[in-house]
């Protein structure tokens, strides 16, 4: 079963280095070629000190690789000025993170609502959207509470709720039931099952087994290289990036 | 939109943060305060200046000073050899047709005794030489009669105006004071000075007696305005010409001057002598502009004033740039506790950053936050200014009394002093504290903007 789907991340030949130039000089990633389609729900799976970590902050554009190119939705963005990648992190990524990254001192509807604000929408817009948001995390009735207020499972139902703020075309999910109980942990990976189904691209990025045996492709590293790719069942959608998989 | 969060999240940290604010606050007030009150007493010492030159003159003279021009040659004494006879000042006064008025009495030379209209009726005042422009000068205003006229003033006549006060002791009413003879006797000291030196000399003392023709009644307002200070020690002023008090004492005599080289001229309007100051430039050069070495000075007393005033100014900014020091380690404060600040929301700095915040985004927000700090300082700070002028003002009295000279002591006692911080000086001082708040906050601010969000989003 096979259908045409179009690349939201296009990685090829992604090398990363540290410390260039001095003695010390390390290379985390060794040419990386990874692709995503839309509506893929992929987990990258790897030991600590495989490179995960290096690779999720090229995928979600907080890092630039040092050679190689990432496209994006078919843009080319290894090259691009913080402002460009601020505004692709902004519009087109949503993190959720292990340790939540909530803003402090701050509602969960504010938090939630910080991302539409950064986009430059009113303020209308932006209430409504974030209510909708928490309604749909089970977070509706919290939308008052700073993050203090709440508990490991809610503040990452609140992390999502907000990864998803400006409808974006990646969610990126770095171990995101590392710190939750094994309850609150199954709750929030039906949500993000939830959001699988209505057709979001998430990647989740886990040194845990289990739950990558839980989305529909999993993609294993080490040291610096994918070493197995349980592949896809969809095709490239035309486009200049046609590589078989 | 942006707006109303940076400044809520500005606040929050400050609040969450209150006792290091607090600090970094502090070393901002002190800075800032004493810009305010150095502007503030600046400001005031300049309007007392304007006003203590105005009221001990009366308006607005020309002062004329043959020999000299103080603008080049300031350490000199006008030289004695130009000198003009009263005779010739006053036909140029004649030849004015009314731009000067007269010439100012600044005589310090006056009759204190005994007047009596008869034995049961006498008043122990003080009699005042004055020149006819004098009714003009003090803003008097007479009741009943007339002031002495230029004549009457350059021919020292035997006449006098009373107050109301006076009239009403000795005649029962001012209406019947007008025309009456009073006799009077008492004695003149008069001042004396060391031809050479100009240093004081002791005054010589001379007994005067005679009759004086009451011309005027004039009304008397005690807040000391209308009187000349010079009459702090007396009730209330009889006013003659000091012509008169010239003639009996024989002044010319004792006081070995013939002609005058300092003429201070009223002109007929105050606020432009232009044509007046043109006159008087031509009388004096028509009499020695043949002599290459004759010089003069013909100065308004609003130049001379915006002289003194100057020099209050340089002397402000002088201790602006000196308080300001205070103000710019009170920035340095701030400076290091946005650093602190950035680097304990490094954490928050990278998240922002994840959602996609821009460098300009997190630049914004810190120095809002360093805004904010010095405009709560700053108002704390005007606040503190308004405070400790009042607190100045309260004590007026007991600073005034400090003052050497009882002449500008009365002076100072009967003026509106007020030492709150003009507008003036809350808005120099406002932006002051702003500047400071931005320049010292744009080194933390673009700190945290430049983090790279990887780097950031790993602290801890």
């Amino acid at each position: 079963m096979t259908n045409e789907k179009k690349v939201v991340v296009d990685l090829q030949g992604i090398i990363k280095r540290f410390y260039i130039g001095q003695p010390n000089e390390l290379q985390i990633l060794n040419g990386m070629d990874i692709k995503v389609h839309e509506g893929e729900f992929v987990a990258i799976v790897g030991e600590s000190g495989s490179g995960k970590s290096t690779l999720m902050n090229i995928i979600g554009a907080l890092d630039r690789p040092t050679e190689g190119s990432y496209f994006f939705n078919g843009e080319d963005i290894s090259k691009l000025s913080d402002k460009k990648l601020s505004n692709i992190r902004n519009k087109q990524i949503g993190f959720v993170f292990q340790n939540f990254n909530l803003i402090p001192r701050t509602s969960a509807l504010k938090n939630v609502e910080i991302p539409m604000m950064y986009a430059g929408k009113g303020r209308k817009e932006r209430n409504t959207r974030a209510k909708e948001l928490l309604e749909i995390v089970g977070m509706a009735e919290r939308y008052d509470h700073n993050p203090n207020e709440l508990s490991g499972g809610q503040k990452q139902r609140v992390a999502i709720a907000r990864a998803m703020a400006n409808d974006p075309a990646l969610i990126l999910a770095d171990e995101p039931t590392g710190a939750l109980d094994t309850k609150t942990g199954r709750i929030v990976m039906d949500i993000f099952h939830k959001l699988h189904k209505s057709g979001k691209t998430i990647i989740l990025i886990t040194h845990s087994p289990e739950l990558a045996k839980e989305t529909e492709r999993i993609i294993t590293i080490s040291d610096g290289s994918v070493v197995s790719d349980t592949g896809t069942n969809v095709q490239d959608a035309g486009g200049e990036n046609n590589d078989a998989v | 939109m942006m707006l109303f969060e940076n400044l809520r999240q500005a606040y929050n940290s400050l609040v969450l943060n209150k006792k290091r604010t607090i600090l970094t606050m502090i070393g901002i007030i002190i800075g800032l305060s004493s810009v305010l009150l150095i502007v503030s007493v600046g400001d005031v010492i300049s309007n007392i200046a304007e006003k203590y030159l105005i009221n001990a003159t009366g308006g607005n003279t020309i002062y004329f000073i043959s020999g000299i021009d103080v603008d080049s040659d300031i350490d000199h004494k006008p030289e004695r050899r130009y000198p003009f006879t009263e005779d010739e000042i006053y036909d140029f006064i004649d030849s004015t047709n009314g731009e000067i008025l007269d010439i100012s009495s600044n005589s310090s030379v006056n009759v204190s005794g005994n007047f009596m209209l008869d034995d049961k009726h006498k008043s122990n005042v003080a009699m005042q030489g004055v020149t006819s422009s004098y009714e003009v000068t003090s803003k008097m205003r007479l009741t009943n009669g007339r002031f002495f006229n230029r004549n009457e003033s350059r021919y020292g006549k035997p006449v006098i105006v009373i107050s109301d006060i006076a009239a009403k002791a000795l005649f029962g009413s001012s209406a019947d004071a007008v025309g009456k003879v009073l006799d009077f006797q008492g004695q003149v000291s008069v001042p004396q000075y060391d031809p050479e030196t100009y240093m004081p000399l002791d005054d010589v003392v001379i007994k005067v007696s005679g009759n004086v023709v009451v011309l005027g009644v004039y009304e008397y307002i005690s807040d000391g305005k209308s009187a000349d200070i010079r009459t702090d020690d007396m009730e209330t002023a009889v006013y003659c010409p000091s012509q008169f008090i010239n003639d009996i004492a024989d002044l010319e005599e004792s006081s070995s001057v013939n002609g005058f080289n300092i003429v201070q001229f009223v002109p007929a309007d105050p606020t432009d002598t232009t044509t007046a100051q043109d006159m008087i430039r031509n009388f004096a050069l028509e009499k020695y502009g043949s002599d290459e070495d004759y010089r003069f000075t013909v100065k308004d007393q609003m130049a001379m004033l915006s002289t003194i005033t100057g020099a209050v100014s340089i002397i402000t900014v002088a201790f602006i740039v000196i308080s300001a020091i205070s103000l710019l380690v009170g920035g340095i404060v701030l400076m290091n506790t946005m650093l602190v600040t950035v680097t304990e929301r490094t954490k928050e700095i990278g998240i922002k950053k994840a959602l996609g915040a821009r460098n300009s985004t997190i630049r914004a927000q810190f120095l809002f936050e360093s805004a904010l700090i010095c405009l709560i300082s700053c108002a704390v700070g005007v606040f503190l200014g308004m405070f400790f002028g009042m607190i100045i003002e309260s004590n007026l009295d007991r600073i005034i009394s400090l003052v050497p000279n009882e002449g500008i002591q009365y002076f100072l006692l009967n003026s509106d002093i007020h030492v709150t911080p003009s507008l003036n000086a809350i808005i120099i001082s406002t932006t002051f504290s702003l500047a400071v708040g931005l320049i010292f906050g744009l080194y933390p601010a673009n700190k945290g903007a430049k983090m790279q969000p990887v780097e950031a989003l790993r602290y801890e």
